[in-house]
């Protein structure tokens, strides 16, 4: 069985730090996000851009962990969302995540 | 598999449902989405997965996140579309966090869930939720494969999308309670569900008014409902609602609600009502050119929507400090007791509920308000903080009424089981039924002759619980008689039962094992056939294997199939019917009982169709914890030589 969520920190480079997500995000997987995003955030970033292609899943549970980044104080940049994760965005707006279609 | 859900009216020929049950983990989310998705893959409705998935996964999460009980997720290809259901047994909830008023517990939950219903809600035609006694189901449709409201404009800015005729006007309601405004929401679409299920059978001159009157007051209704969902999902406990209606909307809006009202459901809470006449106030406030006012009453009273859900439930609900002091009373409960719980009766919960933290339905007294005592139903748990300090004694008491009811459930149990035990020449018999607790459900067996030598033993499950269940379930135990009257082959005795369980028309569905028992010569030669239910087991020497092919459920689809299996019975050999009761019972962590405990115990017991009956059901209720199913178990063994 494939891994339900697997998230690889591309670049790490002072403010900014580049995170490719792959899998499922939600209330199964929510603490694997946070758990990488806490460790770049503890390492200095603020900036932090996710690369959400290989994202098939996000719910609101999922979304959970994308907060707590940043109520840590990250601003969240979202890129190359699949249309069954934009369905979440459309709907509800987090300040601090921006989303790049 | 039968699944344990609501009944409502539908037309059974052109839908197909499927149900399963979940623990209450996270993991259960992502299973629960696949379940879903593979449904609708294979109904041929992908174009609905991604909201579908979405909205389940919303709804179990909840389910997990607040009751951590197990949750059945059921999904539905109706005739206008796609309908999921989520049901969890609520009152029995072990609270992983209750709010109790205004702290910043309710907020987070308030905010979590608010964003989950808020997703729900803009990609779902409707949803509502469903209190009953001993669950709560959480249900949303999606009319087409589009999404109903993709970014509905008017969650920004209140807005309409559509004119609304001449005589349109802005409103600006400030400082609106969310959870009032939520409350209000529901206990509408509650009821617009029943008008449209009504509807589906047939509109009457009536009926098709209100519906009129539901599409006409849509968009305003929407518009109130994102704005409430917004709010919660940003933590918000009031909000503001800048909209533009008409005359028009507006008095059918309230045509509308007094029709509603006037169809005898139970009615909105005080709160709702409260919520109402105070909007219809101040519009007219508004109407006259007077400014706008906020909407009155302290913060702290707006906040806890869980209070609110148990303010819904049909039983009663209190909540009390350690030290005895009540902290909320539901409606029901003030009503049975004539206002606030007696200290003695808080008391008497809290001694109980003392050693184990928690009690399941155990009897007690209940004074009521006439001064009588009557016995009611109690179940209780303890809410500790992070430092396992006792902060609220959450008590939920069963309606006395329920008692009356437990003579009409013992006495139509009588009728799912044959008046006395089997007895068939030659082999050696032994049948049980195991109901659940407090409840009527849906197992039934029967062991009769249908000629010399030549014997039916038929066992079945009715999808659902209580009365209703219960009656189709006898009527489903008769019609095996009178079908294997015309046809002993269980393929096509099985073929004739569907066509008398669809000619009923009930709503319910029914999954059945049929076996057939012949002597010819001394031989004795079983044939099954399995509609829908779990495999029969052949124990042969100690090790049960299961017996038969896959069949069609009954009482839900005209075009059905099934098949005979055919063996010869040893000397020894013994035959195994039994229902998912036995199967799907849990342990305290949500566990199933499973197969391989019900092997074991076979393998392990006395070598009589009696001994082989009491092993199962002894392992199953040592093993068992918690809320119970029906089991029955029927048991035909050809004896040793």
């Amino acid at each position: 069985m494939d891994s339900p969520l697997d998230v690889r920190v591309q670049t790490l480079n002072g403010r900014h730090a580049e995170l490719a997500l792959k899998g499922e995000l939600d209330a199964s997987t929510f603490d694997v996000l946070r758990e990488r995003l806490n460790e770049v955030i503890d390492k200095g970033a603020t900036d932090v851009v996710m690369d959400l292609a290989d994202l098939s899943f996000l719910d609101s549970s999922g979304l959970r962990g994308l907060i707590e980044g940043v109520q840590r104080g990250a601003q969240l940049t979202l890129r190359n969302l699949q249309p069954s994760v934009k369905l979440v965005f459309d709907i509800v707006e987090i300040p601090g995540i921006t989303v790049k279609s | 598999m039968a699944g344990r859900f609501p009944s409502g009216p539908r037309s059974k020929l052109s839908q197909l449902r499927q149900s399963q049950t979940y623990a209450a983990r996270p993991l259960s989310t992502r299973e629960a989405r696949r379940f879903v998705a593979d449904f609708l893959t294979e109904q041929q409705l992908s174009a609905y997965i991604p909201r579908a998935t979405l909205s389940v996964s919303e709804l179990a999460a909840n389910a997990v996140l607040h009751t951590a009980r197990p949750f059945t997720v059921s999904v539905q290809n109706g005739a206008t579309g796609v309908r999921i259901e989520v049901v969890d047994s609520a009152p029995h909830l072990k609270p992983v966090r209750v709010p109790t008023h205004g702290t910043a517990a309710d907020l987070t939950w308030l905010s979590e869930t608010g964003r989950g219903l808020l997703i729900v809600s803009s990609l779902a035609n409707r949803w509502g939720v469903v209190m009953a006694q001993n669950v709560k189901t959480v249900w949303c449709e999606f009319d087409s494969a589009e999404p109903a409201t993709p970014s509905e404009p008017t969650v920004e800015d209140g807005r309409p999308t559509e004119p609304r005729g001449d005589n349109v006007y802005r409103l600006h309601l400030i400082g609106l309670p969310v959870r009032a405004a939520i409350a209000s929401g529901l206990d509408v679409d509650e009821a617009i569900r029943d008008v449209q299920a009504e509807g589906a059978h047939g509109a009457s001159p009536q009926l098709a008014e209100l519906l009129d009157l539901v599409d006409r007051t849509a968009s305003l209704r929407l518009a109130g409902r994102h704005a409430a969902f917004h709010a919660s999902s940003l933590d918000e406990v009031q909000f503001d609602l800048d909209i533009e209606t008409s005359e028009e909307e507006m008095a059918a809006t309230a045509k509308l609600n007094r029709a509603l009202r006037a169809r005898g459901r139970a009615g909105p809470s005080d709160e709702v009502v409260r919520f109402r006449e105070w909007i219809a106030e101040e519009t007219r406030r508004q109407r006259e050119g007077k400014p706008p006012e906020p909407y009155p009453g302290d913060r702290a009273t707006v906040s806890s929507p869980l209070e609110w859900l148990w303010d819904q439930a049909q039983a009663g609900y209190a909540a009390f400090s350690p030290d005895g002091a009540l902290l909320h009373a539901n409606d029901l409960l003030r009503e049975w007791m004539g206002g606030d719980p007696s200290q003695d009766f808080v008391d008497d919960v809290l001694q109980r509920v003392a050693p184990e933290g928690e009690v399941a339905d155990v009897k007690i007294p209940l004074p009521r308000h006439d001064g009588t005592t009557t016995t009611a139903l109690l179940s209780a748990i303890v809410e500790r903080d992070d430092a396992g300090a006792i902060v609220a004694v959450h008590a939920v008491v069963r309606p006395p009424a329920a008692q009356d009811t437990d003579q009409l459930i013992r006495a139509l149990q009588q009728t799912l089981i044959p008046p006395a035990p089997p007895v068939v020449p030659g082999l050696d018999v032994a049948a049980l039924y195991h109901p659940a607790q407090g409840d009527v459900g849906g197992d039934f067996y029967d062991v009769f002759e249908v000629a010399e030598g030549d014997w039916c033993a038929v066992l079945g499950d009715v999808s659902g619980k209580g009365i209703e269940a219960a009656i189709v379930t006898s009527t489903a135990r008769h019609a095996v008689r009178s079908c294997a009257l015309r046809e002993r082959v269980p393929s096509g005795l099985m073929r004739r039962l569907n066509e008398a369980l669809l000619e009923k028309g009930s709503s319910r569905f029914c999954t059945v094992a049929l076996l057939r028992v012949q002597n010819t010569n001394g031989a004795w030669v079983a044939t099954l056939t399995s509609a829908g239910h779990p495999f029969p087991l052949l124990v042969r020497h100690g090790t049960a294997t299961r017996l038969g092919r896959a069949g069609s459920l009954l009482g839900m689809f005209a075009d059905v199939n099934f098949h005979d299996v055919s063996i010869r019975l040893a000397a020894g050999d013994a035959l195994v019917l039994y229902t998912d009761g036995v199967t799907e019972a849990r342990d305290g962590t949500g566990a199933f009982y499973g197969e391989e405990r019900m092997y074991e115990a076979i393998a392990s017991a006395g070598s009589s169709a009696r001994a082989i009956v009491d092993a199962v059901l002894a392992s199953v209720l040592a093993f068992q914890e918690g809320p119970a199913d029906d089991i029955a178990l029927v048991v035909i063994r050809r004896p040793s030589l």
